[in-house]
C-alpha cells in the first residue's frame, strides 16, 4: 500500500508534458528534389516512438520499404533505391511522452515541383457512367426550357403584348421547373457519391440544394412559378422572367468569380441577353403571320441590337477575367471552348447583321421567309451551352457547404480531380452574409490511403474568401476536410465533411 | 480490506491518474474540482511554450457565471483585465451587477520553453454543477496556442488537440 502511494504521488509530480511538435522534416514540406533522397527525416520538440510513418505515390499506394526508426527526437524512414519521379506523401504518426498520439503529413515531388504549375492529373478523362449523362442531358434540357421561358416572357413584354402567351411558355416553363429540381437532385447524387437510387432519399436532394446551384435553382424556380401563377400580370411576369433568369449569376465559377462586383452582374447581363434571344424564336415566328408583322420586327432589331452589344461587352468581361493571357485560350479546355463559341459569336452576328439589312426591309417590301424566324436563337441555344460549360459549375468542380453552430463554409475545389486542385473556402453566418475569420487553417487527410492529415494555411482573396492552390488532393478517394476558422481570439469553429476526389 | 480488493482499487486508481495525467500536457487548472457557488483560486499551469517558443503573455476568458475576478500580480509581468458586460448578471448584497471582469491577460514577461510557471486568480464559482471551461490564448515570442476548445456536450475533451482548461463544479457542502 505504502508503495503504491508513493507511485501515486510520483505520478502526481511528474512534469506536465506537452504534445510532440513537428519541427521539420528533410526533405521538407512543399520541396523539389532532382533525385530520390537515401532516407526520410523528421525532427520533433521531444523524444517520439514512431507508430506508422509512410511514404505514399501520388496514386495513394504505400511505397514498400523497411520500417522508421525513430532516435530520440527524429524519425527516419529509408527510401527505396528505385524511387521514381512524382509528387510523394510522407505521412506520420508518431506519440510523444505522454503516449498521445501526433499525425500529419507533408509533401514533396522528385523531378517536380509540388507547387508548381502543370502537375498533371492522374487520369484526365470523364467517367463514362450513365448519371453524368444523365445530368449532362437534364442540364441541357433545363437551360433550354429557362431560356424558352424566360426569353418568351421577355419578348412578349418587352415587343409584342399582343403575342398569345399559350402552351409554349407554360410548358418550357413547367419543363424548366422540373429539370430544375432534378439537377439539385442530380448535384447531391454527384456530391456525395450516392448510387441512382439514392435519388429517392432525402440525403441527395439536402447536399444538392446546401450548394450555390441548388440556391440558384431554387431561385429560379420561384421566378419560373411566379410567372405561371401570374400570367396575366405583366410586371409579375418581367420580373419573374428577370429572377428566374438572374439566379444563373449566383453560381459557377464564371460568376463567382472575384472581383464579384464585375462577374456576377456580367453573367446576369449575358444570361438575360441570351434568354431574350434564345426566347425571341417561337413569339417571332408567331408574329410574322400577323398583319403588324414589320413593327414587331423593327421593334425587336432595335432590341436585338442592344442586346448584342451587352452580350459582347458582358461576354468580354467574362471571358478577360477568366483567360488573363492568350495562352491559355489554346492552353486550356475551357479557353477552347470559348474559342469554339466565339466563333459562333461572329457567326451568328453575321446572321444578325443579315436580319437587319437585308431581311427587315424585305419583310417590309412584302417578301416574307421563315429564315427569319430561325436565324439567331438557335445559335443561342449553343451559345449558351458553351457559356455553362466554361462556367462550369456542374461539370468541372465541386461544390460542398458544411455547416457548424451559426456558421457555414462553401468549399469549392477545381477541378475536383486528384492532382493539382484549387480550393476555396467562402465563410458566411446563416443568413448568408459574408463573414471574415481571423484565421483560417485547412486539414486534408485520407484515412484509406493511411495519409494522416495535411495542414494548409490558405491565403486571404477577399474578405471571408480563401484560397489554397496545391497539388495536396494527389491521391483520389474520400478525403476529409477540415476547416478551422477562428471566429474571436477564444472561439474556434470546426467544420468537417468528406469529399471524393475522383481520379 | 484484502489484498486482491486493495490490488483492484490501486489498478483503478491508476487509471483515474493515468487519465489525468494525458490531459496535462496542456495549459490547466491545478485544482481541477471544486464545489459550486465557492470562492476558488484558479491557478493556471503552463508547462510549455509554443513549439519551442518562450510564452510572453497568458489571456484567460472567464466563462459565464464566474464572477468577482481578482488576478493575482506577478513579479516580472503586467496583469490587466478586461471589463464587459456579463453573460449572467448577478445579486451581490441586494444589488444586481451586470459588468464584471470577462478577461485576465498577464503580459510582459517571458517563460521559456524548459521552464514552468503559474498564473492566479480569485473568483467566485457560479452556483451549478458540473463542467466550466476556461478558454486560454497563449501567445509566444513565435505564434500562440490557442487552449480554447471545448467538447460537445457527451463528448470527452481527450480527442481534442488544445482544449481549454477544465473545472468540475461538485455540489455544495
Amino acid at each position: 500500500m505504502r508503495h503504491f502511494l508513493i507511485l501515486l504521488l510520483w505520478l502526481a509530480a511528474a512534469p506536465a508534458w506537452a504534445h510532440a511538435v513537428l519541427l521539420d522534416t528533410q526533405p521538407g514540406d512543399g520541396m523539389r528534389l532532382d533525385a530520390a533522397p537515401a532516407e526520410i527525416r523528421a525532427r520533433f520538440n521531444e523524444p517520439v516512438d514512431a507508430i506508422a510513418v509512410r511514404l505514399i505515390d501520388a496514386q495513394g499506394q504505400t511505397v514498400a520499404g523497411p520500417a522508421a526508426t525513430a532516435t530520440d527526437s527524429t524519425v527516419t524512414l529509408p527510401v527505396p533505391a528505385n524511387l521514381s519521379a512524382g509528387l510523394y506523401i510522407v505521412s506520420y504518426r508518431v506519440t510523444s511522452a505522454d503516449s498521445h498520439p501526433v499525425a500529419g503529413s507533408v509533401q514533396f515531388g522528385i523531378g517536380i515541383g509540388p507547387t508548381a504549375e502543370g502537375q498533371a492529373h492522374v487520369a484526365g478523362h470523364h467517367d463514362g457512367d450513365r448519371l453524368s449523362w444523365v445530368a449532362a442531358l437534364n442540364r441541357a434540357l433545363f437551360y433550354a426550357s429557362l431560356f424558352v421561358a424566360a426569353g418568351s416572357a421577355l419578348f412578349i413584354v418587352l415587343v409584342n403584348a399582343g403575342t398569345p402567351a399559350g402552351r409554349v411558355l407554360s410548358g418550357a416553363a413547367a419543363l424548366a421547373i422540373v429539370t430544375g429540381a432534378a439537377r439539385i437532385g442530380l448535384q447531391g447524387l454527384a456530391l456525395a457519391d450516392l448510387p441512382a437510387g439514392a435519388l429517392a432519399s432525402v440525403e441527395s436532394w439536402r447536399v444538392g440544394a446546401s450548394t450555390t446551384l441548388g440556391q440558384s435553382i431554387g431561385l429560379t424556380i420561384v421566378g419560373l412559378a411566379a410567372m405561371l401563377l401570374g400570367r396575366r400580370s405583366t410586371p409579375v411576369v418581367l420580373s419573374g422572367a428577370i429572377i428566374a433568369v438572374g439566379a444563373v449569376a449566383l453560381t459557377g465559377h464564371a460568376a463567382t468569380a472575384q472581383p464579384r462586383w464585375v462577374t456576377t452582374p456580367a453573367i446576369f447581363v449575358h444570361a438575360l441577353c441570351v434568354a431574350f434571344w434564345l426566347g425571341a424564336l417561337w413569339p417571332l415566328d408567331r408574329a410574322l403571320a400577323r398583319p403588324d408583322a414589320v413593327a414587331i420586327v423593327r421593334r425587336f432589331s432595335v432590341l436585338a441590337g442592344v442586346a448584342v452589344a451587352l452580350l459582347v461587352a458582358s461576354g468580354a468581361a467574362i471571358a478577360a477575367n477568366q483567360v488573363r493571357g492568350w495562352a491559355p485560350l489554346v492552353d486550356t479546355d475551357y479557353g477552347r471552348t470559348l474559342l469554339v463559341k466565339l466563333g459562333l459569336v461572329a457567326a451568328l452576328l453575321l446572321l444578325a447583321a443579315w436580319n437587319k439589312w437585308r431581311l427587315t426591309p424585305e419583310l417590309a417590301r412584302g417578301e416574307t421567309t421563315v429564315l427569319l424566324g430561325q436565324t439567331p436563337p438557335p445559335r443561342a441555344l449553343n451559345l449558351h451551352e458553351g457559356h455553362a460549360h466554361g462556367a462550369g459549375e456542374a461539370a468541372a468542380g465541386i461544390a460542398v457547404v458544411t455547416s457548424a453552430r451559426d456558421r457555414q463554409v462553401l468549399i469549392e475545389i477545381d477541378p475536383g480531380r486528384a492532382g493539382r486542385n484549387t480550393i476555396e473556402l467562402t465563410f458566411s453566418d446563416t443568413a448568408g452574409r459574408v463573414v471574415t475569420p481571423l484565421e483560417v487553417s485547412l486539414f486534408l487527410a485520407q484515412s484509406s490511403a493511411g495519409i494522416e492529415p495535411i495542414l494548409r494555411q490558405p491565403e486571404k482573396v477577399a474578405n471571408g474568401r480563401y484560397r489554397l492552390t496545391g497539388p495536396e488532393l494527389a491521391v483520389a478517394g474520400r478525403w476529409l476536410f477540415r476547416v478551422e476558422m477562428l471566429v474571436t481570439d477564444f472561439d474556434r469553429l470546426v467544420f468537417e465533411t468528406d469529399i471524393d476526389i475522383k481520379p | 480490506m484484502n489484498c486482491i480488493t486493495l490490488h483492484a482499487a490501486g489498478i483503478a486508481a491508476l487509471a483515474v491518474i493515468a487519465t489525468a495525467h494525458i490531459a496535462s500536457a496542456h495549459v490547466t487548472l491545478e485544482a481541477r474540482q471544486a464545489p459550486a457557488a465557492s470562492t476558488y483560486k484558479a491557478v493556471f499551469n503552463v508547462g510549455h511554450g509554443c513549439e519551442g517558443s518562450p510564452t510572453t503573455k497568458i489571456r484567460i476568458q472567464i466563462p459565464a457565471g464566474v464572477v468577482g475576478v481578482k488576478p493575482m500580480p506577478k513579479p516580472g509581468w503586467e496583469v490587466t483585465v478586461v471589463k464587459g458586460k456579463l453573460a449572467e448578471p448577478y445579486m451581490d448584497h441586494g444589488k444586481t451587477i451586470t459588468e464584471g471582469v470577462t478577461e485576465v491577460t498577464w503580459s510582459g514577461g517571458k517563460l521559456l520553453d524548459e521552464h514552468f510557471d503559474q498564473f492566479t486568480a480569485r473568483l467566485t464559482l457560479p452556483d451549478r454543477t458540473g463542467e466550466i471551461w476556461f478558454p486560454v490564448v497563449q501567445e509566444c515570442e513565435k505564434g500562440a496556442n490557442r487552449w480554447i476548445e471545448i467538447p460537445a456536450a457527451g463528448k470527452s475533451a481527450d480527442d481534442l488537440k488544445s482544449p481549454a482548461a477544465r473545472l468540475v463544479l461538485t455540489p455544495k457542502p
